[in-house]
């Protein structure tokens, strides 16, 4: 169970926002946005390592999220339909990017480079979050997934398509290279 | 145990699932291992800094206006999917996250400090007869991705003596095989200046080259 987004019921007033933005109402739809913006923009700066893509991503989940609405059955809370729609999003449109890529792929030892050290503190926060930006692209979606998000290795292989020995050697390879990153 | 298997089977040890058998014999392992003990220490430290992270982060900007111009322009409707549109969409987008890349690693390497954000510069281009949006667009993008390039080569060439030569060797041959192919694109979109593929895929490798080069240059150096 994730143990960022709340999971409960959506509240009154969240559930006729949702049944009027279902209805075309663009008003209750920035509503909706401007309570959980902050937690997909999160998500996409964690799990992009961007923050000029952070942005592009957050937009896109917001417009795919108006065209999904309908599918909203308001089982779960609207944060929790959302994070799984933004995380559907941001791993299709790397998969997207991935095809691309093998047009004129980089050679294998790109993964070797070391991870760049953060400025700052050791500690702070921004250091974490620095530190997690420069993991390698795989190693930092499943480190985001399950230690940030709190997804089991069975959700993320799912939702990534690898299998799940694969899902836990990037959460052992990103623990690693973090531990050895922000060691004092 | 020894300790390459726990360390093999520490991560399950810290989520707590690990099968009891196993279970009971890190615990042992770590009991007596002084060097395991302090990478249980380590990694129980960074799972509590990965759950205390802030669970929203505000974006730079307000990002509103265009989800909801985005919404109205296209006329998306419930349950309906614009393929074609959303297509050229992610090549502008994309071309956008490029310049975007660029304007940010020229403010890595200004101050010395990425600060996502910025305004773009203007490129300043002549407007060559018959061009589009789309192919004004990435016009622009190229010319800031390769003014970006310039000053990043620089940068790369001033840290050589502080980069090992395995890194280096990696990077440059990673540049080549992006150069080549900019080179190969490049000619194919002279070539067939209405293939609506090309872009996007020139832009991708903009972004790789760019995304390369900002990673150089926050690289740890040597010693």
């Amino acid at each position: 169970m994730a143990w960022g987004v709340p999971v409960s019921s959506p509240s009154g007033s969240e559930r006729e926002l949702v049944r009027a933005a279902q209805d075309g109402d663009l008003a209750a739809f920035e509503s909706l946005y401007r309570s959980t913006v902050r937690l997909v923009h999160a998500l996409c700066m964690r799990m992009a390592g961007d923050a000029a893509r952070a942005e592009e991503l957050t937009q896109d989940i917001f417009v795919r999220a108006w065209q999904k609405l309908p599918t909203f059955r308001g089982e779960s809370a609207f944060a929790t339909w959302l994070t799984r729609l933004a995380v559907n999003v941001v791993l299709s449109e790397r998969r997207e990017r991935g095809r691309r890529d093998q047009r004129f792929a980089l050679s294998d030892d790109m993964e070797a480079l070391p991870v760049s050290a953060p400025d700052g503190h050791p500690g702070t926060v921004i250091d974490l979050e620095r530190a997690i930006a420069g993991l390698p692209a795989q190693a930092r979606r499943v480190f985001v997934l399950h230690d940030v998000e709190g997804w089991g290795h069975a959700e993320i292989a799912r939702a990534t398509g690898l299998a799940v020995g694969t899902c836990k050697s990037h959460l052992h390879r990103a623990r690693a290279l973090l531990r050895e990153v922000l060691q004092p | 145990m020894k300790c390459d298997d726990v360390d093999a089977l520490l991560d399950e040890f810290v989520d707590g699932t690990l099968p009891d058998g196993d279970r009971v014999e890190v615990a042992r392992h770590l009991g007596s291992c002084g060097r395991c003990r302090t990478a249980e220490a380590r990694t129980r430290a960074l799972l509590a800094a990965a759950r205390a992270l802030p669970r929203g982060v505000e974006p730079s900007r307000d990002l509103w206006p265009a989800i909801a111009a985005r919404i109205q322009r296209a006329r998306v409707t419930h349950g309906e999917f614009g393929l074609a549109r959303a297509r050229w969409r992610r090549t502008v987008l994309a071309a956008a996250a490029a310049v975007a890349a660029a304007i940010a690693l020229v403010a890595v390497l200004a101050v010395g400090r990425h600060k996502p954000g910025g305004a773009p510069p203007q490129a300043g281009l002549a407007t060559p007869p018959g061009a589009t949006a789309a192919s004004l667009g990435l016009a622009r993008a190229q010319a800031t991705y390769e003014a970006a390039r310039v000053q990043l080569l620089a940068a790369l060439e001033a840290r050589r003596g502080t980069l090992s030569p395995e890194t280096l060797e990696v990077v440059e041959k990673n540049v080549r095989i992006i150069d080549r192919a900019v080179e190969e694109m490049q000619a194919a979109l002279a070539r067939d200046p209405g293939n609506r593929d090309i872009p996007g895929l020139l832009v991708t490798a903009y972004q790789q080259e760019i995304d390369l080069l900002r990673r150089v240059a926050t690289l740890p150096g040597r010693g």
